[in-house]
């Protein structure tokens, strides 16, 4: 078995009474496409950073590809790091500010970061300051990328992109993967993580309450299920596993979790003109957590 | 008007803490002038001694044309009052474009102007609350010096000169606002006219043929009101249509440009230059070197000036016995005067150069703030590194400054041909160097253990410590007040030799300090602003 990308082991930060992350046990596999959720404040951030050293644990470790966090000089050869909010040097342009980060990183993949430059679209040879959010977020993302790291670290990166440029991320995202880079995603945008990621870790309010595979996380959750009947409709409250119920012109929304067997056995005795049945969207799994 | 009010008083909120301190600061200032004054030429002969002494060419060129200084009021403004001035200036340039224009930069000045109003309304609003921080540090002075004894209508008049120097700097970086696209720019070009106007203040002192000189600069004209006996009120009027002239201009500006731009911008796209790229150090390098040359430049001319009356005011050492002996009674042995002279003098570079070395550490606090920190301490770079870093940068950056003072004030002295030696001229300089590593030290500990005063803290203890020496030893303060201030234990150096076991103790204090702040940041989280 390969050493996991990350662990962290009872991760925990306090501000003062706040409490940001509480024992966070957590393990991301080598060539994975983690996503992180959670809502503002969650503690996503703050367990990037944790990761980074650039906060100091109240209690717990964290492991780098097997390299503890706090030995930056070692664990950070290994990884790269997108935060949500991209400040960078006003006065120097695109070019100098990669060339700087590419010196303090070292082994710079000069072709692949002209290709990212390319198909991020960038114009390196502008001043910083005259860089939209977007643009700002290009340069960390190509920074990023072009080491080709054994890890990234993705604080929402993809806030201030247009959908093309979402588009183009994704697919960079999946060959790095695809390459054995592990991408740690945090993010609010759902979609981005439904297509991307392989497992994710659901985090509310510094603790975290899932991590699942997306596919297990779907059948764990409810199924909806909409009748169309022809006549009366048969009383579905009370079945095992139903959860709502709701009529819709001819017919009835029900969201079943677990085995829809009393559901589809109840509906069988009455004249069902057609029956649909949908997985949860991510977002309405995630929705369930809070 | 509800937006108006809003915007008044979100900018009162950003720069209404310094103005306090500002004030504040002025205010002590002035009762420890007067004191020392009352202390020093307690009697009538030795008033009318000063008033001589004051009259000296070489002496007007620095403190100004004595005027009323057998009143302590008159006093305070000879020997002070460029002080007081230079003090509201500078607040008043760095609160302007830090409203005018650092709010752009951050692309926060947006969020203002999205509301009903226009934005030359909002320069001038912004500019009004600086000008009402100027006049509180103009009631500062005013109210110190009345409660010093000194007649009030002169009071009143110091104080509304201050306010209205403080004020016109607030004009001229309203207009560097408009002119230079980062506020790094825009208090630089108005520092640049602040120094100016010192030189010509300077020039038009030297003669009385050139006396005409002063009415071209806010510094003569505070002399030339003649407080506390003529009162010459209308002077006030220079000030006021300056103000008037520099606040329309930047409202005129700003009317034609748009919201984050300049009227002097630079290329969006230069040719990338890709040197001292290598490393975070060779980028700290390479980040402050412009403005290390900034420093150095206004160093060079000041020191180089004075090397240049240096034989004057020995000449009139020579002749003037009861100023010599004001010297020795401040521990100056001045068997050699010239470099008895340099010595005392030596001690405000200790200052100035404590000043670099906090403003270098604050530089570095300002890329943990923004966040830019980051981008080095997430890639393989211990933060003892960038920290160890820019120590070093600060300590080499201090004493190429200390280097370039000296061969200055020497290379002024040589052109009138004085007896100073280069060796005496960089040793003078470099003698403060102990006390600029205790206060690089101390900023570097601030900047482990509490980030964000890291600046605040330490100049205000370089400026206490330094003003405690200038006038806790005339006032007879007990030696272990005294003694507190790093700059006690200074020898004049030339004329007395180094003093090596302060130099150390002192440099030993500044490396603990530092170590003790290394450990403090490898310990504590990133803290933005």
């Amino acid at each position: 078995m390969d050493l996991p990308a990350l662990s962290t082991h009872g991760l925990t930060k306090h501000f003062g009474p706040v409490v940001a992350l509480q024992d966070l046990d957590l393990e991301v596999a080598q060539g994975e496409i983690f996503g992180y959720l959670g809502p503002n404040g969650a503690g996503k951030s703050t367990t990037i950073r944790l990761l980074l050293s650039l906060i100091r644990p109240t209690a717990g470790s964290a492991e780098i590809m097997g390299i503890p966090a706090r030995d930056v000089a070692r664990a950070h050869r290994h990884v790269t790091y997108v935060p949500g909010d991209v400040a960078l040097w006003p006065q120097l342009t695109g070019t100098e500010i990669l060339t700087l980060l590419g010196n303090v990183s070292g082994g710079v993949d000069a072709a692949y970061r002209d290709e990212l430059v390319e198909r991020f679209q960038l114009d390196p040879s502008k001043r910083a300051r005259s860089y939209s959010k977007g643009n700002r977020q290009k340069v960390a993302l190509v920074a990023a990328f072009m080491t080709r790291p054994d890890v990234l670290l993705l604080d929402e990166p993809t806030a201030g992109l247009d959908p093309l440029m979402e588009e183009e991320f994704q697919r960079i995202a999946r060959d790095a993967a695809a390459r054995g880079q592990t991408i740690f995603l945090s993010s609010h945008i759902l979609d981005e993580v439904e297509d991307l990621c392989d497992r994710v870790g659901i985090l509310r309010e510094g603790r975290l309450v899932e991590v699942a595979a997306l596919e297990e996380l779907r059948r764990m959750h409810t199924t909806v299920f909409e009748a169309i009947v022809d006549g009366e409709l048969p009383d579905l409250s009370g079945l095992r596993g139903v959860t709502v119920t709701e009529p819709i012109p001819g017919g009835v929304r029900v969201s079943v979790t677990g085995s829809p067997a009393e559901l589809l056995a109840r509906l069988a005795s009455v004249p069902v003109i057609q029956l649909r049945s949908r997985e949860p969207s991510l977002e309405e799994i995630f929705l369930t957590y809070y | 008007m509800g937006t108006q009010l809003a915007v008044v008083r979100l900018s009162s909120r950003l720069v209404r803490r310094g103005a306090v301190l500002v004030a504040l600061g002025a205010t002590a200032y002035v009762v420890v002038e007067a004191f020392s004054y009352e202390a020093a030429y307690p009697d009538a002969a030795s008033r009318a001694r000063l008033a001589e002494f004051g009259d000296e060419p070489a002496v007007r060129m620095l403190s100004g044309i004595p005027y009323a200084v057998d009143t302590v009021g008159g006093f305070v403004v000879w020997d002070g009052g460029y002080f007081l001035q230079v003090l509201a200036g500078i607040w008043a340039l760095i609160a302007t474009a830090r409203l005018l224009r650092a709010e752009e930069d951050a692309e926060r000045a947006e969020l203002v102007l999205a509301g009903p109003v226009r934005a030359t309304r909002a320069v001038a609003l912004q500019l009004g609350v600086v000008l009402a921080g100027c006049l509180l540090i103009g009631a500062g002075v005013a109210g110190a010096l009345a409660a010093s004894g000194a007649q009030a209508a002169g009071s009143v008049a110091v104080g509304l000169a201050v306010a209205g120097f403080g004020s016109a700097f607030a004009g001229v970086a309203a207009v560097t606002s408009q002119l230079f696209e980062v506020r790094r720019r825009a208090v630089g070009a108005a520092a640049i006219a602040l120094g100016l106007a010192f030189l010509l203040r300077m020039v038009s002192n030297s003669s009385d043929e050139r006396a005409w000189v002063a009415w071209s600069t806010p510094f003569g004209w505070m002399d030339r009101m003649r407080a506390f006996g003529e009162n010459r009120w209308w002077v006030l009027g220079l000030h006021v249509g300056l103000v008037a002239v520099l606040a329309t201009t930047a409202l005129v500006l700003r009317s034609r440009r748009d919201i984050g731009t300049a009227i002097l911008a630079s290329s969006d796209a230069p040719r990338p230059r890709l040197r001292l790229l290598g490393s975070p150090v060779a980028f700290a390098w390479r980040s402050s070197l412009g403005i290390l040359a900034a420093w150095a430049a206004g160093l060079v001319l000041y020191t180089f000036v004075l090397g240049t009356l240096l034989v004057t005011m020995t000449d009139f050492l020579t002749e003037d016995p009861s100023y010599r002996a004001a010297l020795e009674l401040m521990g100056v042995d001045l068997t050699e005067v010239t470099q008895g002279l340099i010595g005392v003098m030596g001690l405000l570079y200790g200052l100035v150069f404590a000043l670099y070395a906090a403003w270098r550490v604050g530089a570095a606090r300002t890329e943990e703030a923004t966040g830019r920190l980051e981008h080095l301490l997430t890639r393989p770079v211990p933060r003892w590194r960038w920290f160890g870093g820019h120590a070093v940068l600060t300590l080499v950056s201090a004493a190429l400054l200390a280097l370039v003072t000296g061969l200055a004030l020497w290379a002024g002295s040589a052109v009138v041909g004085s007896d100073l030696t280069l060796a005496d001229a960089v040793a003078s300089t470099a003698n403060t160097l102990p006390v600029v590593l205790l206060f690089a030290g101390v900023a570097f500990l601030v900047l482990g253990a509490a980030p964000r005063l890291t600046v605040g803290l330490t100049i205000g203890l370089a400026a206490l410590t330094y003003v405690v020496q200038l006038v806790g030893p005339m006032l007879e303060w007990p030696s272990y007040v005294v003694g507190l201030s790093p700059f006690h234990h200074l020898a004049p150096v030339p004329a007395e030799p180094y003093a090596l076991t302060a130099g150390l103790v002192m440099a030993g204090l500044g490396v603990a300090a530092g170590l003790l702040g290394v450990a403090a940041f490898e310990r504590r989280d990133l803290a933005g602003a």
